[in-house]
């Protein structure tokens, strides 16, 4: 049975994403990354993860170009948070603050990022770290096996 | 030609992409499966264009269709593909 949990990401996931095709030293996490969009496409519930708006705008304004279609799939599957905006704060009190909003609405929230790992301010909130990350969803069987099933096997 | 046939030619050449959903069959309606030969646990790709008809494209991904290799490619032309986006 799918897990109700969400998740707050920042770029690093996407950056991961987009050296994918580098084949060099990021192949492995930009598959982690690809992973995991790929557990959003595959889930019923909350098919998006959360970002803080300050990094959400950054990304947004630097795909609005061309034809829009790279910017139209990263909205299918990542939302803006709705924790208002303020320049007097760090992107980690955003982050806490966007956690602490979601915690009130949904069952579990896992923060997914590289950069809070050994941070005292995180200690009482999941944080998964790319690795952490590979380990949650390589754990879903029935997910792994729609995985292989659609890049390996049979196909859907 | 004049200008505003020029810019409808560039328009159709680039169509810009409003919006992607990437969602099951079972999030369909049971006439949108039917007419599309969709079933409920098929992965579908809905897409609206910007001067494209107002009817939403709705297509079945298939084998080599995943969602993330279609990002993947999406990135790839427009010149994101191998470096960090910000």
């Amino acid at each position: 049975m799918e897990d109700k949990c969400v998740f707050i990401i920042d770029e690093e996931i996407l950056n991961k994403f987009s050296l994918l095709e580098s084949q060099g030293e990021g192949y492995y996490e930009g598959e982690n990354a690809q992973l995991f969009f790929e557990y959003l496409s595959y889930r019923i519930h909350n098919k998006k993860a959360f970002m803080i708006p300050s990094i959400y705008k950054k990304i947004t304004s630097k795909l609005k170009i061309n034809d829009g279609e790279s910017l139209a799939y990263f909205k299918n599957w990542v939302k803006e948070g709705d924790i208002g905006e303020s320049s007097d704060t760090t992107e980690e009190q955003d982050t806490i603050s966007l956690f602490e909003t979601l915690e009130v609405l949904h069952e579990k929230v896992f923060i997914i990022s590289d950069k809070y790992e050994g941070n005292t301010n995180f200690r009482n909130i999941p944080v998964l770290t790319m690795d952490k990350l590979n380990k949650y969803l390589k754990d879903k069987k029935e997910f792994m096996k729609y995985i292989n099933d659609c890049f390996y096997g049979q196909g859907y | 030609m004049d200008s505003e046939n020029i810019i409808m030619e560039t328009k159709e050449k680039n169509p810009k992409v409003i919006s992607i959903n990437i969602v099951r069959g079972s999030e369909l309606s049971e006439t949108a499966r039917a007419t599309k030969g969709i079933s409920r646990d098929d992965l579908v790709e809905i897409r609206v264009e910007r001067n494209s008809p107002a009817e939403p494209k709705i297509m079945k991904l298939g084998k080599n269709q995943s969602p993330t290799l279609r990002f993947k490619e999406a990135l790839k032309k427009e010149g994101f593909s191998g470096k960090k986006i910000i």
